[in-house]
């Protein structure tokens, strides 16, 4: 509550410059006015779009869709971008900008991964920003690949300082922020949600005191979980909604936990992978470097797996199930829409019964954290080799034996889907209603588990932010996803003893995203303007009503409360001047305004804010050539034409010479 | 009085973060000499360092030019001259061009400096070391140490070697050193009269517990853990050869 008054409002007054010629932004977002990965953030979007517009002159144009039409917009239309030319406006053809939040999980980089890497671009993987910065994929890998604690901080410190040089998109805040669930549920942890839960129970006392007749009527040994999102696909290996990821790591295998040490919230703050179907986290010894076959040099890691565990029709769970696992991932073509293996390992290898080695792929060594990689919901799940033998048709993983409802139960329980592996199974499935799980007896013991689970869990489809809430507060449910409501409404929440209240760090940035396929966004000083006509103070302003305790200024995806945090680097600032010094490199390039009359950026033709000798290949290489005869996006706009007449020749290379060592559009960083 | 003496040295070292230097990776860009130890540099006398690399005919024969900036600390040194080194020189060919950076002698910093073959089409002229890149001409203003460092931040124009060779796709960078700090060395002036630790010009108690608080020939270390400025000789441990060198140096005044 002490946000609101540290700031005061910022009037945009600052006005465009009349030498702005007008551009146009399309803003698609969700139709939801709050925040959240299917939040509209309308407030805050109202706020850019008026910012923009007075120190700019940029037109920002919103556009509001529902849910699965802007996740389509946003996330599966590849063809939008690999057309070969964007602009097609935007609308439904395609989005300029978007906002929703991006989460990093506390210990593994598997978010920034497949957003970050150039190679990682639609349609192999999900950089739907275009991320395209060679030496942000050269600081990040190196971060990824050393063995040494002290270069991976330093890489991953530079690898920020790249991104807010040269901003892919604009995480615009991070927060503390509330939650609750019912006082009788113990061990449950708001940031890791259900990747672990193995010491979670449910206090029989407690739930005695403080639950309704209606709740009590349900039973003390079942849990309910109040989902927001249907089920898409019921096939372990992809994983849509955070629906499919809690009934992935409810009902499925997985070889690591993500957990949070020392679950007894909230004195620890530590986060650790834990193995699970894995009896280790691989040290050093467990990775060797050999030659493989086709003469390349790689890493391969030994895994050793648990005893004891069964499928839901009874056969035993060997290595042959998760080399197959891990090899079908590799061949299902579409799988890549999460691309979170495929850039990484070359394939799985059965050694014994219980051990199994996974080889990478050339130049990727032992500090691609294997075991963090697969230690989430976005993991992956076991699949019955036994069952799914001689299954070849890859491209048709959507198979609706074990896509449809019946699929959602395996088939030793009615269904026909596969067959499961995880603390529960699922024994009841109503489409867009309930999906009601049971206990495996025996699962948790022969994974050394602690916790007393429930016997059954129930979640709930409730899609609706505010009957959720109610749900909650009312007891009908004991934990909800997204819990979204404002400071007042958790402060109310807090003396009631059947609630339990807590504040804790949001481990996601809330970001404003670009479409750098744009032509206009793919140059970096315009987006750079944008970073500084950005009224934070005014959206900070807005967030007590989303229940955020404290808000900090956004920088990157990684989050204050990662490992990998820069403490050092500092955030932008809202300052219409600079702004429009921004701005002005942008429209100063353009072919007809004298550079003698305007201060750059002639000479970096690289527009990386110098010139220097990185620009000389690029005047060189691109001599004889007119403005748009060189590339332009997405994130590589070059200019070595210096004199704007329209021609790269010998006339620009005075312009070069005479500015080495000039930084734009003003010394110091951004 | 000994035990406040004590302390006040303890704090002043331990407000300072030194970083211990390591040999750079080849191919490399570094400061040459990487260490000077030596009270003969006093006030008002010059002092020259060359930016040297060892990239050489086994590594490539493909470098057409490069560029550094360096700072230094301006109550030290005061940088006077950049001359070109013998890398990329006219006398290899005549397209061979050389942009001295400038001196801001209020900050300690040298801007970008570069050289490079002119071309208006590739391919440029090549060459390869191992050689200069330039020399560069102080004056030592202070008495104390200093780092001559070649800065890697992204925040800063990159030092790199740059290259063309078709094999490798045209131009490209030859080594990097924001990429790869690793390729980079600092050089370490210090002109204080050995075994004046804290650089006040007298060899007393205070040098002494300096050394016993950096005591690190090895583990079980001294309360500080290592600190360059106690590492007498430089030699990357601080042990009883410093310990001697205070001894041997007691009460000695500086001029």
């Amino acid at each position: 509550m002490l946000l609101a008054s540290a700031f005061v409002t910022i009037l945009n007054v600052a006005p465009a410059k009349a030498v702005y010629p007008p551009i146009t932004l399309y803003l698609v977002g969700n139709t939801a006015p709050g925040p959240g990965y299917y939040g509209g953030y309308v407030p805050i979007c109202d706020l850019i779009k008026t910012s923009l517009k007075n120190i700019l002159n940029i037109d920002v144009q919103i556009v509001r869709y529902d849910t699965a039409t802007w996740e389509s917009i946003i996330w599966t239309l590849p063809n939008v971008y690999h057309n070969g030319s964007y602009g097609r406006g935007g609308g439904k053809d395609g989005w300029d900008l978007t906002i929703f939040e991006w989460w990093v999980n506390p210990n593994n980089y598997l978010w920034v991964d497949e957003m970050a890497y150039s190679y990682n671009l639609l349609p192999q993987g999900w950089n739907i920003m275009s991320y395209n910065d060679s030496r942000a994929d050269v600081l990040y890998n190196r971060a990824q690949t050393t063995l040494d604690p002290v270069k991976h901080k330093q890489y991953m410190w530079k690898w920020q300082e790249e991104w807010m040089s040269n901003p892919p998109s604009l995480p615009l805040y991070y927060e503390d922020t509330y939650t609750a669930r019912s006082s009788f549920v113990n061990n449950y942890d708001e940031t890791s949600w259900l990747y672990d839960i193995s010491q979670l129970n449910i206090n029989v006392t407690k739930f005695n005191e403080v639950a309704p007749a209606a709740r009590k009527a349900i039973g003390s040994d079942t849990l309910i979980y109040a989902i927001v999102e249907k089920v898409q696909n019921a096939f372990p290996l992809v994983v849509w909604t955070y629906t499919e990821e809690a009934v992935n790591v409810l009902t499925r295998g997985m070889l690591y936990l993500n957990s949070r040490e020392n679950l007894a919230y909230p004195s620890s703050g530590k986060y650790i992978v834990k193995p699970n179907i894995a009896t280790k986290i691989p040290t050093a010894s467990d990775w060797t470097q050999f030659t493989d076959t086709d003469g390349k040099s790689k890493w391969k890691v030994r895994i050793p797996i648990k005893s004891g565990l069964l499928w839901t029709d009874g056969v035993e769970f060997n290595a042959t199930d998760v080399a197959y696992t891990y090899n079908t991932m590799l061949k299902i073509p579409d799988f890549t829409a999460y691309g979170d293996y495929n850039f990484m390992l070359d394939r799985a290898e059965v050694v014994d019964r219980y051990t199994v080695d996974f080889v990478y792929k050339p130049g990727m060594g032992p500090d691609y954290d294997f075991a963090g990689y697969n230690a989430h919901g976005w993991g992956l799940a076991m699949l019955p080799e036994h069952q799914m033998r001689g299954w070849t048709d890859y491209a048709n993983w959507a198979h609706t034996a074990w896509n449809g409802a019946q699929g959602v139960k395996p088939v030793s329980q009615g269904g026909t889907g596969l067959e499961q592996l995880g603390p529960y199974y699922v024994s009841a499935y109503s489409a867009n209603q309930y999906i009601e799980m049971t206990k495996v007896p025996g699962y948790a013991s022969t994974l050394g588990w602690t916790g007393t689970l429930p016997t059954k869990w129930i979640l709930k489809f409730i899609p609706d932010d505010g009957t959720r809430i109610l749900a909650l507060d009312n007891v009908e449910v004991d934990m909800i996803e997204y819990p979204i409501a404002d400071v007042a409404t958790w402060q109310a929440m807090i003396p009631q003893p059947q609630h339990r209240v807590s504040i804790y760090n949001y481990p996601a940035s809330h970001v404003l995203w670009f479409n750098n396929r744009n032509t206009i966004l793919s140059n970096k000083y315009v987006r750079l303007a944008i970073a500084h006509a950005i009224p934070y103070p005014n959206i900070f302003n807005v967030l007590p009503a989303w229940g955020v305790e404290q808000a900090y200024p956004g920088k990157t995806f990684v989050t204050p409360w990662h490992d990998s945090f820069d403490t050092s680097l500092g955030n932008y600032i809202y300052d219409p001047a600079k702004a429009q010094m921004y701005m002005d490199m942008y429209w100063n390039s353009k072919v007809g305004v004298d550079p003698a009359t305007y201060p750059g950026p002639f000479g970096d033709h690289n527009l990386n804010g110098y010139v220097d000798l990185l620009d000389y290949p690029v005047w060189v290489n691109n001599r004889g050539k007119t403005p748009g005869q060189w590339p332009s996006y997405p994130m590589n706009t070059i200019d070595p034409d210096n004199n704007n007449d329209g021609a790269v020749d010998i006339l620009d290379f005075p312009y070069w010479s005479a500015r080495v060592g000039q930084r734009y559009p003003y010394a110091g960083a951004w | 009085m000994l035990l406040l003496l004590v302390f006040s040295v303890l704090s002043l070292l331990r407000s300072s973060s030194i970083r211990v230097s390591a040999a750079p990776v080849s191919p490399y860009i570094m400061v040459k000499p990487d260490k000077t130890l030596n009270s003969t540099y006093t006030v008002g006398s010059n002092y020259t360092v060359s930016i040297y690399t060892n990239y050489n005919a086994s590594l490539g024969s493909d470098l057409y030019s490069w560029q550094f900036s360096l700072t230094f600390n301006s109550s030290m040194l005061e940088g006077l001259e950049v001359r070109n080194g013998d890398l990329i020189t006219t006398s290899k060919h005549s397209s061979a061009t050389f942009a001295p950076g400038t001196f801001n002698n209020t900050i300690g910093k040298l801007s970008l400096t570069m050289a490079y073959f002119y071309h208006i089409s590739p391919p440029p002229f090549r060459t390869t070391g191992p050689g200069t890149l330039a020399n560069v001409t102080f004056r030592v203003k202070g008495y104390g140490v200093t780092d001559i460092h070649i800065p890697e931040a992204v925040s800063d124009p990159t030092t790199f070697l740059g290259g063309y060779n078709v094999a490798k796709g045209g131009y490209y960078e030859i080594m990097d050193g924001t990429l790869e700090p690793e390729k980079l060395g600092d050089s370490y002036f210090r002109n204080t009269i050995p075994g004046d630790v804290n650089g006040d010009k007298v060899i007393n108690v205070v040098d002494a517990a300096s050394v016993s608080a950096h005591w690190y020939p090895g583990p079980p270390r001294g309360p500080l853990g290592y600190g360059r400025e106690a590492d007498i000789n430089l030699n990357g441990i601080v042990d009883i050869v410093d310990s001697a060198i205070v001894s041997a140096n007691w009460n000695r005044h500086a001029p």
